[in-house]
């Protein structure tokens, strides 16, 4: 179970790359505004904004956008035009100042080893059993079904995918949704409304925070999968009750993540569990990228801590990443699910899932299940937990900063600088091995990181020879920051 | 010397004070100065002590505490809206529920392009060589070449600059929005917008003022009542939001009108039209086409591949610079997986069959134009329904004449409405109720919503109408 020696702290990189942190953004700072300042004398203008009316954007928004984004904008949004699978082809672009878009250049595709992509199980695939049913669905329903579940869009496969996740979540039922970030937004007002407070964990997605905004309660956070903040929070959130009436809450709602997606950590479960029970709150695991990846028969972490999933009131997950589809589902008590089912934003006024995709999701899950009647799943799942492990272990021998869990397939490396951000990301690219990097403000500040993420369709080999290349990028660019002393213990 | 003059004036004066004031005046202020000697040597003012709850008082209330369930009572809306229709086939015009073919009035096929045979092929050929899902955001090799070919074709085909593309049209106007009017801008919207709008109003924090669903004298007071007075006043971002075409009523927005407004007051328009793209116009572009306006006069603009296209994802379209800005700001766009490419493609060969053939959209035309005309015929719908939308409208809402507006009664009137639409289904004719969140802000009057498709032929449609003629008459005799 959950190690927690493998948790490492970033704090115990000292204070030196936090430093020159600071001095970079500065430098890219002053930098900025210098040139702006240079440009405005030669009398450019950056906003047109029309006589009379009010800027349409913040202004440091747009200067972010300009003079930092811009600079680096080349490592992210790079178009490819092949399947996401274990290998991909990047397209290459250009551009001829760092402040004009980036175009197509129009010239070869450059392969590369795709250490981007959240492909945990390898389903992103063209051919197969998988996809030989799911092209032969086009032919019997249409791509798409014009409707939303509620009125007449939903259709026979999406209601078999329904029943097959609640049976594989181990819940009553399901409901399944075009898109996994309006399952999120679009569900969360429904569950809980006026009177009511939600704790969200410090580091949740987007998605959650949008549904969060969305329901018009108070919304109070507690630090990254610390358990004990959490108590806190609700014990001084239950006895100060509402704020200035002090009525009581109608319920407390407690939103985490499976895997955190930025971190590659695991939930700590079971402490929140207990906590959950103690004080009666509810509990809404986001398991966006736990589901299909995590446990033993991929139920998610709920199978990677062994606990029933009775115990947890909601578990949402999207079929976009283990599945290789699009689209996310809510698994609850059958009262709840038929409840949401008319009250969901996105259920019932967001178009239902194409049936196309909802075959796909439903295809993979049957493989994973092993209800297919071979072992590819169990396959894909040891391969995924073998290779994710290796992967960890290599890179961090290596002297790396890595944040996360042993299991996770998410595998963050901290590079603590952002000018690192863009070389780590160009040199990959160079290399052949597509990385994705993220920083400010997907991050903290101070946290700029790339991450890998592993997939069962990557081979040993492959693994292999992109740890050759990090290891001397890494060098190159000095990001071992943690040379002899990773394997601290607490 | 300056100080030193001060010193000297100082003592000066204070010599001249003690000398010359009376004596009355001396004891007053000595009187003063023991009263302040007597508050400052008082003993300071302590709280009480047992303020704090001890934990045994804590762990009290915190027992005490009961929380909600988290499932609501049932209401009974909600138990009418629960019975489900499951898609076993869908070919053409028709589709096969509980094992009976139906004809479909209520999914939105404006052109008539689900299953169409074209659209399959490439979905095939799209899905063989990328795959279904893209797995992953599109800033994570989430950007596949057919995503950037789409918003090339969306751009050229709405004549604007550019246009991004969004992965649910739901989430398209919902994210929109907030990517642009923050706290402490005003957002102005016409009561009569669908549930996304109101999301993305809500999610915005911003002033929200409501103006009466087309009223044009009503938005004058609103605009009138926010205008900022005085020169120095800074400048407030103002949005306007309204739907091309309101798809809780099937009614189309003044745009001419409310054009001329944004010249006079200043400020930016956010127009919706999920259902007038691939509709409105001679070539579909929408209720700019309709008008004769140039559409570059919306700032921003959003629509859906959903309804007319018949495939997946919404797209906004405007100048390089509000495109750019939700490609890093729209949390929809940044923070979701990116549009199945195998849709990308279906939705792009969508548009360019509706370029290739405007015959596609002159059928629409001339189908909903005779729905309308046989369903307003006198005696059609025996009294009992109306319709509320315009003729030019692809989305049709049936509302019953006698209708109990008030939200006690709307069950009643849900109630009968279903009857008709169950009745229809035994008919062969698949009808659908427009359902809404009881939670929603500005509910509509209950209404059977029908979507008309352009692969209906005329005799379709007159089955169609014939069918719902005889099932409100027999709703009429049952009651």
């Amino acid at each position: 179970m959950e190690d927690k020696e493998d948790v490492e702290n970033v704090d115990d990189v000292g204070y030196l790359p936090i430093l020159f942190l600071y001095i970079a953004y500065a430098f890219i700072i002053f930098n900025g505004k210098l040139a702006e300042f240079i440009g405005k004398l030669k009398g450019e203008r950056y906003l047109h904004t029309p006589e009379g009316y009010a800027p349409l954007f913040v202004e440091f928004e747009y200067f972010y956008q300009r003079r930092m984004y811009g600079r680096i904008k080349d490592a992210w949004d790079r178009p490819i035009n092949s399947i996401a699978g274990a290998w991909i082809d990047v397209m290459p672009r250009a551009s001829k100042h760092y402040s004009q878009r980036l175009e197509l250049t129009g010239g070869k595709t450059i392969k590369c080893l795709n250490l981007g992509s959240y492909n945990y199980l390898g389903f992103a695939q063209n051919e197969g059993p998988v996809a030989d049913k799911v092209i032969d669905s086009i032919y019997k329903y249409g791509v798409y079904t014009g409707s939303t579940s509620a009125e007449v869009g939903l259709s026979g496969p999406q209601r078999d995918l329904e029943d097959l996740t609640a049976r594989f979540v181990g819940k009553e039922d399901a409901m399944v949704f075009e898109m996994g970030f309006a399952t999120n937004s679009g569900t969360l007002p429904a569950l809980i409304g006026k009177g009511g407070l939600i704790i969200s964990d410090s580091l949740n997605h987007a998605s959650l925070a949008t549904g969060c905004k969305n329901t018009g309660c108070k919304v109070k956070v507690f630090r990254h999968n610390d358990s004990k903040h959490l108590e806190e929070v609700i014990r001084e959130s239950i006895i100060q009750g509402q704020p200035r009436t002090h009525r009581p809450w109608t319920m407390i709602l407690i939103i985490i993540e499976g895997i955190y997606s930025m971190e590659g950590e695991v939930a700590n479960l079971p402490e929140i569990l207990a906590i959950k029970k103690k004080y009666k709150c509810y509990l809404y695991i986001d398991e966006a990228h736990s589901i299909g990846a995590l446990g033993k028969t991929g139920r998610g972490i709920i199978d990677y801590y062994g606990i029933d999933p009775k115990e947890v009131d909601i578990l949402m997950g999207t079929y976009t990443k283990s599945f290789g589809a699009i689209g996310g589902y809510v698994a609850g008590d059958k009262s709840l699910i038929d409840h949401l089912r008319q009250s969901s934003f996105s259920q019932v006024y967001a178009n239902s899932m194409s049936p196309v995709c909802a075959v796909q999701a439903l295809e993979a899950l049957r493989v994973i299940m092993g209800e297919d009647g071979t072992d590819t799943g169990a396959k894909k799942l040891k391969q995924l937990h073998d290779n994710s492990n290796y992967f960890r272990e290599k890179i961090r021998e290596m002297g790396f900063v890595i944040l996360g869990n042993k299991d996770s397939p998410v595998i963050p490396l901290m590079l603590f600088n952002p000018a690192k951000l863009s070389a780590f990301s160009r040199l990959c690219l160079e290399k052949h091995i597509a990385v994705v990097v993220v920083g400010y403000p997907a991050t903290p500040l101070t946290e700029p990181r790339t991450r890998f993420c592993i997939s069962a369709s990557h081979t040993i080999e492959d693994l292999d020879w992109a740890l050759r290349q990090i290891d001397e990028i890494g060098d190159l660019i000095t990001l071992k920051f943690h040379k002899g002393k990773y394997l601290k213990s607490k | 010397m300056f100080l030193f003059d001060i010193y000297n004036n100082i003592l000066y004066y204070t010599k001249e004070f003690i000398v010359t004031s009376t004596s009355p005046n001396l004891f007053i202020h000595g009187l003063m100065a023991v009263f302040i000697i007597y508050l400052l040597t008082k003993r300071p003012f302590k709280p009480r002590q047992n303020d704090t709850l001890t934990k045994a008082e804590e762990d009290e209330l915190i027992r005490e505490w009961t929380p909600i369930p988290l499932t609501p009572k049932t209401n009974p809306l909600e138990v009418l809206n629960q019975k489900e229709l499951i898609i076993q086939e869908s070919h053409g015009t028709h589709v096969t529920i509980n094992n009976k073919k139906l004809l479909n009035l209520a999914r939105a096929n404006y052109l008539g392009l689900i299953d169409n045979q074209e659209i399959n092929r490439i979905s095939e050929n799209a899905i063989r060589k990328y795959g279904v899902g893209s797995c992953g955001p599109r800033g994570f090799y989430g950007t596949i070449d057919v995503h950037l070919d789409l918003e090339k074709k969306t751009a050229s085909f709405m004549k604007t600059p550019e246009a991004v593309l969004y992965s649910s049209a739901y989430a398209t106007i919902s994210s929109a929005i907030p990517s642009f009017s923050k706290i402490g801008d005003i957002i102005i919207v016409d009561r009569g917008v669908s549930q996304p709008v109101q999301v993305g109003v809500s999610l915005s924090r911003s002033r929200i003022y409501y103006f009466n669903h087309n009223d044009m004298d009503d938005l004058q007071r609103v605009l009138e009542q926010t205008q900022f007075k005085g020169s120095k006043a800074k400048i407030v971002r103002k949005f306007v939001v309204i739907e091309g075409l309101y798809y809780n009523s099937g009614t189309i927005a003044p745009l001419p009108q409310i054009l001329k407004f944004k010249e006079q007051y200043k400020f930016r328009l956010i127009m919706d039209e999920s259902h007038s793209v691939g509709v409105l116009g001679s070539t579909g572009r929408g209720l700019t086409e309709h008008y004769g306006i140039d559409t570059n006069l919306v700032d921003i603009l959003t629509g859906s591949y959903g309804n007319a296209f018949s495939s997946g994802g919404g797209f906004c379209c405007g100048s390089p610079e509000v495109v750019y800005h939700q490609r890093l700001n729209g949390v929809g766009y940044v923070f979701s997986a990116s549009l199945p490419p195998f849709l990308a493609c279906s939705s792009t060969k969508a548009i360019e069959m509706l370029q290739d053939s405007p015959k596609m959209l002159e059928k629409l035309h001339s189908n909903i134009g005779e729905l309308y005309q046989g369903l307003n015929k006198s005696g059609a719908l025996n009294g009992l329904l109306e319709i509320t939308s315009l003729p030019i409208s692809p989305v049709i809402h049936l509302s019953l004449v006698d209708s109990k507006s008030n939200k006690a009664n709307r069950i009643d009137d849900e109630i009968l409405l279903q009857k008709i639409v169950d009745k229809a289904m035994e008919n062969g004719l698949l009808l659908t109720r427009a359902k809404y969140v009881t939670a929603e802000k500005f509910i509509p009057k209950p209404s059977i919503r029908i979507s008309v498709s352009a692969n209906l032929t005329t005799d379709l449609i007159n089955q169609s109408i014939n069918i719902i003629k005889n099932c409100t008459s027999f709703v009429l005799s049952s009651n």
